[in-house]
């Protein structure tokens, strides 16, 4: 690494941060905006905040959805200090455009941005756009970029980068599907960019739209010139990548995030008792996703905190309701399923109560988040009486596939509690464990093999917490991810895309409950739970916080001490 | 000689282009790496485009006629994953691991030798018991634990050891003494017994009765004569420590081949992994080549008796 000794021996400063001017958004996302003030102030005299604009996601009188940010604060502070974070594995591309997702968002989060991004609290906010403006009919979205924004190489960020990296986006990402709906994008002046859509899709503005990346400097250097030397408008620069070790950040002067922090060091390690062995000696300052069992031990550590991060995932049973061989097609088989099930134990043994019971499979943040939705609680005497009522007395053959190897923490031992859990209440249950080559396969309905019986499945509501490609992907009809056909999965369907067309969060939040209360209802999946990730911070040295719904670590969450 | 060199040259030729065939056959019979590479709300169209993007849906023969092609070339066409080329990858990942193989070579060697000679030359006394003793422990422990213990011990115990990473002299020193560990084991242990049974030879003691110093005796008559069973696993060994140490890699966040490889393994980016397991089969043939070589020189019956 070029700044290896930085790694080593560099300790954060010293040095208290004084308050910090946040350049925030209001309205329905004004709560996230205080909250990362809060973040980054520690104190909360806020009086001399910058004024707040109209509120994004809000419909004003001429009918049109607005969204608005001030721009940057001329009070704020420098950033100070350095943030060392070890994270489990290295990207695998560093253009924000080319990635393909996993560990390379630890890169791109903090080096690029697009129109849109997220809070502290995972809350939708303007990022790249100050404002959008979604017409009445939703046929087009108009963005208005910030004042003054700039690449890390010095060169303005144009409306003609936006529409290049827009538009290679479209092109070449694996997540081009999230914009299969914009049709053309003109600029008809030099700060606004129109997006026009062939049919509404709200999923535009919480998609983040596509990482911008300077035009003229790509065109320069090629895409390999690009990926040694990422240059993005994001609100870290890059200093040096070490591929295999690590990279190191500088802070942008000026942007709109007003990072805190003046360095922050990735360091990549790949085991998890390293990464706590690497917090307790104090060689980095954030040790990512530690071992459950760790968690007890390291908080008896006075220097570190263990920092409790729910990424928004959600777990549970897929299964196959059309299987003829089993009578999963009926909701009383279902939820007796479910209610054989002892989720709490679950949670509470293998978890180290590091996760929540899941309810109708959606949390508080998400978009159709009810609080009024309670998880169910084990009740076999009720569970034996549905599978009565639906001719099972007797019970009936079930094959639980869990999935084994790391992708989520305790799969296998989850899917093992399962089937023993079923079979007290008569279901007897046979436990296949799948590697993840297997699973993947299976999990879709269009591959081999074909699901037989419930199967392990995980997928998250990313911040900011729209869960309507997760309807239309798990359980409405055709879904990549879903058995569900007939009227069930044609109900998931329509619902998520008529929310799609709605243009404000209130209203595609409250049009979702009703997905969820189906998915409470009718039980097409078996929820199971929501687990959360384990941190160790060095808190002798550092405040920081992670984002929920987003399992990626950023440095403008904290500040040095 | 020259009949012996080029028979084994065809021999590791034909050796190679069977790891062609089957790292071509195992990484596609692991399955499908589209559907690894799209996001969970890929359609099916999205996924088949991103295998046509990937040349997968070709015809294997087409597949390993491209892939076979490019290998003779050292070109392994792109990495699903980093959209750059696959070698361009090891390349940067060799140098790091090279230095933790060199390294732990040459410490094992400089520790498993004279031990190992001490103990055969001083059977059942203290330093045999001790010789002993390192084998035993050094084979009985996984790696994985040893680094570990290491870690908490010299780095988070007593704070004179980074945990990990590749930063500067210090941070050499336990992923070398933990990958080194297993080959001192097998090194005293063979080292040992093959001089024992040597030390026990007619000519020995016939060296010994010509007066000549004890140090002549064990090194320059027994040790030589020794050698050959310890140069072949010695070799053997070095060239899995040149393929990737996976565990050392992982334990201490030491960025090679090892880690590439799994990696790369679990995310099916098959240009990588032919990259990798090929480099790695052409580097075992090549050091089992210098190795029957090194029998010529090391044993004059080998020479004479071709």
């Amino acid at each position: 690494m070029n700044d290896r000794e930085n790694y080593w021996t560099t300790k954060a400063r010293g040095l208290r941060a004084t308050r910090r001017r946040f350049i925030g958004t209001t309205g329905t996302f004004v709560a996230g905006a205080a909250a990362l003030a809060s973040v980054g102030c520690g104190d909360d005299d806020d009086d001399d905040e910058a004024a707040s604009p109209s509120a994004p996601g809000t419909t004003g009188a001429t009918g049109t959805s607005t969204a608005t940010t001030p721009a940057g604060s001329p009070t704020s502070t420098a950033p100070k200090g350095t943030i060392r974070f070890a994270i489990g594995d290295q990207p695998e591309n560093y253009s924000g455009i080319r990635q393909s997702g996993g560990a390379s968002y630890f890169f791109t989060v903090n080096v690029f941005e697009g129109l849109t991004s997220v809070d502290a609290e995972g809350k939708l906010v303007p990022a790249a756009a100050t404002e959008w403006e979604v017409a009445p009919d939703f046929s087009k979205v108009s963005f208005t970029l910030r004042d003054g924004m700039t690449f890390h190489n010095g060169d303005p960020v144009t409306t003609e980068d936006v529409i290049y990296s827009i538009d290679t986006y479209r092109q070449i990402s694996v997540f081009k599907g999230n914009l299969r709906f914009i049709d053309k994008m003109e600029s008809p002046d030099a700060k606004t960019v129109v997006i026009s859509l062939t049919q509404p899709d709200a999923r535009l503005l919480t998609s983040g739209i596509a990482p911008i990346e300077p035009k003229k400097y790509t065109a320069e250097v090629g895409d390999d010139g690009f990926q040694k030397k990422p240059v993005g408008s994001g609100p870290y620069k890059v200093r040096s990548i070490t591929p295999g070790e690590g990279w190191v950040l500088d802070a942008h002067a000026g942007h709109w995030r007003n990072p805190t922090f003046a360095e922050a060091i990735y360091k990549v390690v790949p085991e998890a008792q390293s990464r706590v062995a690497a917090v307790q000696a104090g060689e980095t300052d954030v040790a990512y996703n530690l071992p459950y069992l760790q968690g007890d031990a390291l908080s008896n550590d006075k220097n570190i905190e263990v920092v409790k991060h729910n990424p928004w995932e959600n777990i549970y049973f897929n299964l196959n309701p059309g299987d003829a061989k089993l009578p999963l097609g009926d909701v009383r088989v279902r939820r007796a399923i479910l209610l054989s099930l002892d989720r709490e134990t679950i949670v509470k043994s293998l978890f180290r109560g590091n996760a929540a019971v899941a309810g109708a499979l959606v949390q508080e943040g998400v978009m159709g988040y009810d609080p009024a939705i309670k998880p169910h609680t084990r009740n076999l005497t009720e569970a034996k009486a549905l599978l009565s009522a639906a001719g099972f007395a007797d019970g009936f053959d079930l094959q639980v596939n869990g999935l084994v190897g790391g992708r989520s923490p305790q799969s296998q031992q989850v899917g093992e509690a399962a089937a023993e859990m079923l079979k007290e209440a008569g279901i007897r249950t046979k436990v296949n464990n799948l590697e993840y080559g297997i699973w993947i396969n299976t999990v879709r309905p269009t591959t081999e093999p074909v699901l037989d019986g419930v199967i392990f499945q995980l997928w998250s509501d990313a911040a900011p917490g729209d869960p309507a490609n997760r309807i239309l992907g798990s359980v409405a009809t055709g879904g990549a991810y879903s058995y569900q056909s007939g009227q069930l999965g044609d109900r998931f369907k329509q619902i998520a895309e008529d929310n799609v067309k709605l243009r404000t969060t209130e209203e595609r939040s409250d049009h979702m409950r009703q997905a969820f209360k189906l998915l409470y209802d009718e039980v097409p999946i078996i929820p199971l739970y929501h687990p959360y990730l384990l941190h160790g911070v060095r808190k002798d040295k550092v405040t920081w916080k992670p984002i929920p719904g987003y399992t990626y670590l950023v440095p403008w969450t904290g500040r040095a001490l | 000689m020259a009949r012996l060199l080029v028979s084994r040259l065809l021999q590791s030729l034909v050796a190679l282009w069977g790891v062609t065939v089957v790292i071509f056959v195992v990484t596609r019979a692991s399955g499908d790496p589209a559907l690894l590479l799209v996001p969970p709300q890929a359609t099916d169209d999205e996924v088949a485009e991103v295998r046509k993007d990937l040349g997968l849906d070709e015809s294997y023969l087409v597949q390993y006629g491209r892939f076979l092609q490019g290998a003779v070339q050292l070109d392994f066409g792109d990495s699903y994953r980093n959209h750059r080329p696959a070698m361009d990858l090891v390349k940067e990942r060799m140098p790091a691991t090279l230095q933790l193989a060199i390294g732990a070579f040459a410490f094992a060697v400089l520790v498993a030798v004279p031990v190992g000679v001490l103990s055969a030359v001083h059977p059942g006394g203290w330093f045999d018991r001790f010789g002993k003793a390192v084998a035993l422990l050094g084979q009985a422990m996984p790696g994985f634990w040893l680094g570990l213990l290491l870690i908490l011990f010299f780095s988070v115990r007593l704070g004179w050891l980074p945990t990990g990473g590749r930063d500067g002299p210090d941070s050499y020193v336990l992923p070398i003494v933990t990958l080194s560990s297993y080959l001192v084991a097998v090194l005293v242990r063979l080292i040992r017994s093959a001089m024992l049974e040597v030390l026990r030879s007619e000519y020995v003691k016939f060296a010994r009765l010509r007066g000549l110093p004890e140090y002549s005796v064990v090194m320059k008559h027994a040790f030589k004569n020794a050698a050959i069973p310890i140069v072949t696993v010695a070799a053997l060994l070095f060239a899995a420590f040149l393929t990737g140490a996976v565990v050392t890699e992982t334990v201490f966040a030491w960025p090679g081949i090892g880690r590439l490889a799994v990696a790369s393994i679990l995310a099916r980016d098959f240009p990588v992994v032919q990259a990798i397991v090929l480099l790695s089969a052409a580097l075992y043939i090549t050091t089992n080549f210098l190795v029957d070589l090194a029998y010529l020189w090391i044993d004059p019956r080998i020479r004479f008796s071709r």
